[in-house]
């Protein structure tokens, strides 16, 4: 790589990775303080479709990876508290993205993938950071409410286990979603000249191919 | 020698990590408890304010009302509280719950407050990652125009989309707005650093 090049990928990875950064203080606070179901899956969607976008761009290893370690040691300073759970969680959806994207390539399904791993993340997230804070017999105890709680209201035995495909399924959906509007940024990136409205009944005058519209 | 205040945060912050890591091999009981309290302990030797200001109420209210409560369901039922059979297992259970979780805020917080930026920059440049001191520098100096570049697409995109359903639709009209502004200001941060010879 040429000192420009690296300069580029220097300057891409941490402009795309503050984006990220600014994007968790803002909406992540926001969506905190509003106790919003699923914001850290909301939270991961968007870093990975801005994730996806400097992978697409820079079309090179190692960017999506080092884009996610600016938007985690932004993350560490911003608030001032040590914000060690969403910090980590960064990491690893970026180490994630990066992983799908070196191995399958930058086409939509690629990309689609990588997005839907990101969200997934938010699972083993959730069950780790619990180890970690609070132990191991806290899943003993939320089981055992849980049961009680479906004892209470009259549900099936096994109510849980489908609230956890509902929790799972959420995440799968935000993912999804979220992979389908990183392939649309990434083909905006891809092609600058294209429009986001294409497709709509407005966007079909500018489709011709270049040089043949004079 | 005499040791200062920040030579007994460097050493026992250590010491305390290891405390917190065989209170999470522990499990519940005796030596997690024990675990815990070495690291309280540790941590409040440089700084006994890092305990209070770690012990938030509004952190902890929940925490405090599902240890409190949850022997009113769960566990062996040995006691009656308020006419009602209550757990003494499950509370001293939930208690170890907001022990460890406490050590590890009170941990983070030390370890935050040990180690600054300059030190992280300074390690990460030593282990080989030269871009290190510049990243951060760059991320700083981006982010007020990023703050902006958000803000304005933002406040534009919202213009002549009143309601929620719209506003929803419209998603990747907006993540293609906000790369796109991304990418003009990382390609005009780009030739203005290589025009003024900064390498990383």
């Amino acid at each position: 790589m040429s000192d420009a090049e690296r300069l580029r990928f220097l300057v891409y990875t941490t402009v795309f990775g503050a984006l990220w950064g600014l994007a968790e203080a803002l909406l992540g606070g926001a969506l905190h303080a509003a106790r919003f179901p699923l914001r850290g899956a909301v939270m991961a969607a968007m870093g990975s479709i801005i994730l996806c976008a400097v992978r697409v761009k820079l079309a090179r290893p190692g960017a999506a990876l080092a884009a996610g370690a600016t938007a985690a040691a932004l993350k560490l300073v911003s608030i001032g508290a040590f914000k060690l759970g969403p910090t980590v969680g960064i990491l690893v959806e970026s180490l994630l993205v990066e992983l799908v994207l070196s191995l399958f390539g930058t086409s939509p399904a690629a990309i689609l993938l990588a997005c839907i791993t990101a969200c997934l993340e938010g699972i083993p997230h959730f069950f780790i950071t619990n180890r970690i804070l609070y132990g191991r017999d806290i899943f003993t105890t939320y089981l055992a409410v849980v049961r009680q709680m479906q004892a209470f209201f009259g549900l099936p035995e096994d109510a849980w286990k489908t609230l956890l495909g509902l929790w799972l399924a959420g995440h799968l959906l935000i993912g999804a979603c979220a992979g389908a509007v990183a392939v649309m940024a990434a083909r905006r990136l891809r092609d600058p000249h294209s429009s986001p409205l294409r497709g709509r009944s407005e966007s079909r005058r500018d489709s011709f191919p270049s040089g043949k519209c004079a | 020698m005499i040791l200062t205040r920040a030579d007994i945060r460097r050493y026992a912050v250590p010491a305390a990590l290891a405390s917190f890591l065989a209170a999470l091999l522990a499990g519940s009981g005796k030596p997690q408890a024990l675990a815990c309290a070495a690291v309280l302990f540790l941590c409040a030797l440089p700084d006994f304010g890092l305990l209070r200001r770690s012990a938030r109420l509004r952190w902890w209210t929940a925490p405090l009302l599902f240890a409190l409560l949850t022997p009113f369901f769960v566990g062996a039922q040995d006691l009656r509280i308020l006419a009602r059979p209550y757990s003494s297992p499950q509370l001293r259970l939930g208690l170890g719950f907001l022990l460890q979780a406490y050590a590890f805020t009170v941990l983070a917080a030390a370890l935050s407050e040990t180690y600054c930026a300059q030190e992280a920059v300074s390690f990460f440049e030593r282990l080989g990652l030269r871009g290190a001191g510049l990243r951060l520098a760059l991320a700083a100096a981006a982010a007020r125009r990023l703050g902006l570049l958000l803000r304005e697409t933002w406040e534009s995109y919202r213009l002549d989309r009143p309601g929620t359903l719209q506003t929803l639709r419209d998603v990747p009209l907006l993540a293609s707005a906000l790369a796109r502004g991304a990418d003009r200001t990382a390609e005009e941060l780009s030739r203005l650093l290589y025009l003024r010879n900064i390498r990383p």
